[in-house]
């Protein structure tokens, strides 16, 4: 394996999923790409941000890359390939990102799949019908609620 | 790592899962388990197609046995603990139980585990592997 790109949310759960992917990439000396999609409402088309006062998604995406760049921090140096985020619906941007580093794994996390979840479908569904490579699903469960808080 | 859980089914996306989940396995001196999952007879039905049924099961495991085997030996290397596994039951359900009876790091699967008629109605084992599985899921391609 030589490239990891970790797919995270904003969410108190994404250093679970970042330490699932060092870990992978510390044991097989890959390099690790972090990523944040700057989610829009699906019924918003793209055109209407650059109509309105476009500062919006800017501002946006700066906040995303300042977070991202917090947690880039507990990657070691050595395994830094860099943190991006766009503005996409988060399982496109995913794909895209994967392609656009060329890497060889997803990693990513996926709520418990709640009855609503499991029916319309999550961001984890999607990626893994249609990442260009593997993609590994890390649970973010109970369990690793207790990990990130003792 | 300590063991990593592979589901083959004899597919070549399930033998290219095997191959990423042994690399893995090396990688982090993890031991890898190879688990094929036969088809399990209805227990509903009646007792005559049962019989018949239950026929069918057992060279179902018998066939999926075998396979397992050569597989395994394919795969066999001097470093490279590998256990296998024949059980019965619906793909997904099976192997996520396994998956935590035997407390494995990780479950790998290949991408697609059912014939295209079958994933359109059902979906893909991975697909719901993932959404019922309490273990991280790679869906390797």
């Amino acid at each position: 394996m030589n490239k990891i790109l970790v797919g995270l949310d904003g969410s108190a759960r994404s250093p679970h999923v970042l330490d699932t992917a060092v870990d992978l990439a510390q044991r097989t000396g890959a390099t690790v790409y972090l990523y944040r999609a700057v989610g829009l409402p699906s019924e918003l088309p793209v055109i209407a941000l650059s109509m309105s006062p476009g500062d919006t998604s800017a501002l946006l995406q700066r906040l995303a890359k300042e977070d991202l760049d917090d947690l880039e921090h507990s990657v070691p140096n050595a395994l830094r390939g860099g943190a991006s985020v766009s503005l996409a619906i988060p399982w496109q941007g995913i794909c895209e990102a994967a392609r656009r580093v060329r890497a060889d794994l997803i990693v990513i996390g996926s709520h418990g799949y709640g009855g609503l979840d499991r029916l319309l479908g999550t961001t984890a569904a999607k990626v893994v019908n249609h990442a260009p490579v593997s993609v590994l699903v890390v649970k973010e469960t109970r369990e690793a609620d207790q990990d990130g808080n003792g | 790592m300590k063991r990593i859980l592979v589901g083959v089914d004899g597919s070549s996306e399930s033998r290219a899962a095997a191959g990423f989940a042994a690399r893995l396995a090396e990688a982090t001196g993890a031991g890898l388990i190879l688990v094929g999952i036969a088809f399990e007879a209805d227990p509903l039905v009646d007792p005559e197609m049962k019989a018949r049924m239950r026929v069918f099961e057992e060279q179902e495991i018998a066939r999926m046995t075998t396979m397992i085997k050569a597989i395994a030996d394919e795969m066999a290397r001097p470093d490279l603990a590998i256990e296998t596994l024949v059980e019965t039951g619906g793909p997904a359900v099976a192997l996520a139980e396994i998956a935590s009876r035997k407390d494995v790091d990780m479950v790998v699967v290949g991408h697609r585990g059912r014939s295209a008629v079958k994933r359109l109605l059902l979906g893909s084992v991975a697909d719901r592997l993932v959404q019922i599985c309490t273990k991280p899921v790679t869906v390797v391609r």
